[in-house]
């Protein structure tokens, strides 16, 4: 089935008032989707740094984004940051701690729609072995057909949490305690 | 200045440094083997603050975590051992014990699907640990002036400050922090107890040892990127430190100073050989 475009579907499902929308399930498309990090470097910069080894799904619907779904799982050792020292120092026990934690989750609670375009969602972030909640800004960007054939949907995130809250204290305040989210995905059936 | 206010070692190295002579000059005041004691291993409790900027909570989740834990009851456990007045065997089976428990505690998370590098790396670090901290209980408890509280917190001052750079070039510029600062304060301490000299209980040895034992765990069975042969080298430092007091003169060694400083240099002999051989072998970590 080919998606049709939000606008579209939108007015489908004003129509056809009496038929509950139904979400459709998508995994997130790693070739596709970024996920990355900033973080203050002693005032200087912000350093990036991005994981690459993902899995996540999404279930979703344009007309009811407040029913979505979301479940992401990122392998905390595929972290890089162009500078295979630092790799190591981030996955080591004092950061990251790979060996005893090779796994972070993100899993979407509450998911907010603002227009049709942006929205947020609020969601249990599980890294180090402790889960706060995380709020996400997002932005939909579109649905439909990619050149591939893939039927897919695409989402830009920004967030922003204290590694702190995680128990991540180290080098606070010379290597920031704010890190902020910039994750771009596409998600296909 | 600026230079310093943007490292994050120097606050570490300053809170090991005051928190050290503050706990010599109370000792030397006050004359207490209590407090003469646990100088050395509240210098490493102080430096781990300082370090991670927390108290971790209880039980402690993670091997960094951990590591203030296995300090603080080492130091309970040598507390214990120096109540009752043990002798030499006991002490033997405590150092044993804290090296044993330390390792297994911070690897417990690896021990599902031990490789066969965690085991012989493991088996290593427990068994080089336990000699290490029996052989200074030994000569923390041992009359001056070729033993005595100076030259065995001289040697573990070593043992971490020989141990910082493959900290650093093994995946945790974080434990360089500690190391160095906990070597700077153990050095104050040794000093202070060179100047006034005196035996040390068990609770220093096992408290501050255990501690750094820990870190060094944490650092080779953790995160699992020391260098195998720099390590090897580090194990040496605790071994020549005595050696280098059979190279002076017999007329000397009657010296505690003396004898202070040949121990303090031979068991940092290693320190230039090990920097060498990581920067040869591996990418510069201080780069970033």
């Amino acid at each position: 089935m080919r998606l049709p475009s939000l606008t579209a579907f939108v007015a489908l499902a004003g129509l056809v008032v009496a038929s509950p929308s139904s979400a459709a399930d998508y995994k997130l498309d790693p070739n596709h989707t970024h996920i990355l990090f900033l973080v203050d470097h002693l005032g200087f910069s912000k350093m990036i740094g991005l994981f690459t080894n993902f899995t996540g799904a999404v279930s979703f619907d344009p007309a009811n984004p407040e029913a979505s779904k979301l479940n992401v799982a990122i392998k905390t050792a595929s972290l890089q940051t162009q500078f295979p020292p630092r790799d190591s120092d981030l996955k080591g026990a004092d950061w990251f701690n790979v060996k005893e934690f090779p796994q972070m989750t993100f899993v979407g609670s509450t998911f907010t729609k603002k227009d049709d375009k942006s929205g947020e969602i609020v969601g249990n972030l599980t890294l180090l072995g402790v889960t706060k909640p995380v709020t996400l800004a997002v932005t939909f960007n579109k649905a439909g057909v990619r050149g591939d054939g893939a039927n897919a949907v695409g989402f830009s995130a920004r967030g922003s949490l204290k590694r702190s809250d995680f128990g991540m204290k180290t080098a606070v305040p010379y290597i920031g305690d704010d890190v902020d989210l910039m994750i771009e995905t596409e998600a296909t059936k | 200045m600026e230079l310093l206010a943007n490292n994050p070692i120097v606050p570490i190295v300053l809170a090991c440094t005051l928190s050290a002579v503050a706990l010599s000059l109370a000792a030397f005041v006050t004359k207490s083997d209590f407090v003469a004691s646990a100088a050395a291993p509240a210098v490493f409790l102080i430096g781990y603050y300082a370090t991670y900027q927390k108290v971790p909570p209880f039980p402690p989740v993670g091997s960094t975590n951990k590591i203030f834990y296995i300090a603080l009851f080492a130091t309970l456990g040598g507390f214990v051992l120096d109540r009752i007045a043990v002798g030499p065997l006991p002490r033997a089976a405590a150092s044993l014990v804290v090296s044993l428990l330390a390792a297994v505690w911070i690897a417990f998370a690896q021990l599902d699907s031990p490789d066969a590098d965690l085991i012989v790396t493991g088996g290593a670090v427990i068994l080089v640990g336990a000699l290490v901290l029996w052989r200074v209980c030994m000569i923390a408890a041992a009359a001056k002036p070729e033993g005595g509280g100076a030259v065995a917190l001289a040697l573990l001052a070593a043992l971490a400050a020989v141990f910082a750079p493959v900290a650093l070039f093994g995946g945790s510029s974080t434990s360089v922090g500690l190391c160095l600062g906990f070597a700077i304060g153990l050095g104050i301490c040794s000093l202070g107890l060179m100047l006034a000299p005196r035996s040390l209980g068990t609770m220093a040895v096992l408290g501050a040892g255990g501690g750094l034992l820990a870190v060094i765990d944490t650092v080779v069975l953790i995160t699992q990127e020391a260098d195998l042969i720099a390590l090897a080298l580090v194990a040496l430092s605790p071994l020549l430190g005595p050696f280098g007091v059979r190279l002076l003169p017999g007329n000397l060694r009657g010296s505690s100073a003396l004898v202070w400083v040949a121990t303090g240099i031979a068991a940092l002999s290693p320190l230039p050989v090990i920097v060498t051989l990581l920067f040869l072998r591996h990418e510069n970590p201080l780069a970033h």
